[in-house]
């Protein structure tokens, strides 16, 4: 048996794992050093991921659907283009469905900051205007 | 005595205390805040959806909880039998317990969740883990409410 074929799932995305995709017949008829010249363009070939700052994924459950959300922050090494174009109904649905998310994480967020450093500025006891935030908001 | 003691030791009866421990004080603080129907329905809502779904509905849950307390910020509610000179003239003792209270809530809703995952862990099937969630919440819940209504405590 070739010194390759015995590969895992774990392998995959590996030139290991590829090698083992060649018929058995064909890797034996390879010596060592065409074997790592094939590895070696394999590697090449491969995409790695590039290392990122922020990584953060989570599903939201919606009960009828799951969505999953990925935010990444790294170093700008893409190639800025899609391998298919994306148009008609699927573009305008990428649109509505951003701007939505973002518009709802927006709102979220905004009040959880605000509720968390107004309750820290009165637990400090800084008092930025007379009265309860109720009566200012009452004023307008 | 010694299988009793070993089970006793899994972290799941661990999380089955802290969940009903921890509701019973969620629902004699909502009884305390005279809290209106609709947020004891949004509740019991988001935890029969945190018993069916887990940390993935832990995005949803604790927006929830930013309403809630964005609401009792706001309008300053404060319960009866507290005194009511805190949220009046003791405005950082206020501000801290608000802040507690709002912790203790993502307390609770991870604490749930996080059972939910370990209860799909350790093999129990989805039906069993919603009920039993859903039951040892409610039993909490329904208890802290007694609790305050019988002024127990």
């Amino acid at each position: 048996m070739n010194q390759w074929q015995h590969s895992t799932k774990s392998n995959r995305l590996t030139p290991e794992y590829y090698l083992n995709k060649i018929e058995p017949q064909i890797l034996d008829s390879l010596n060592t050093e065409q074997i790592h010249a094939v590895k070696s363009l394999l590697n090449q070939a491969i995409p790695k991921p590039s290392p990122k700052i922020v990584d953060l994924r989570f599903t939201v459950d919606f009960i009828i659907s799951r969505f999953y959300v990925v935010l990444f922050v790294g170093r700008e090494r893409r190639q800025g283009t899609r391998p298919y174009r994306v148009t008609g109904i699927t573009k305008l649905g990428n649109i509505i469905a951003a701007s939505l998310l973002l518009i709802c994480l927006n709102l979220l967020i905004t009040a959880f900051l605000f509720l968390l450093l107004y309750l820290i500025k009165s637990a400090v006891g800084v008092n930025l205007f007379d009265g309860h935030l109720i009566d200012q908001i009452k004023k307008f | 005595m010694y299988k009793l003691i070993s089970s006793l030791k899994n972290p799941l009866y661990l999380y089955g205390g802290i969940i009903i421990g921890g509701y019973t004080l969620a629902g004699w603080l909502l009884a305390a805040f005279n809290t209106p129907f609709w947020v004891w329905f949004g509740t019991f809502l988001i935890v029969l959806y945190i018993a069916n779904s887990g940390v993935e509905a832990l995005v949803i849950a604790n927006a929830w909880i930013v309403l809630i307390m964005f609401l009792v910020t706001v309008f300053k509610y404060w319960p009866e039998i507290w005194p009511s000179r805190i949220p009046q003239k003791e405005i950082a003792l206020w501000s801290t317990t608000i802040m507690l209270l709002w912790i203790l809530g993502i307390v609770l809703v991870t604490g749930l969740a996080l059972t939910h995952k370990a209860m799909k862990r350790s093999g129990f099937t989805a039906i069993q883990r919603f009920s039993i969630l859903v039951s040892l919440t409610g039993l909490g819940l329904g208890g802290g409410w007694f609790i305050f209504q019988a002024k127990i405590i």
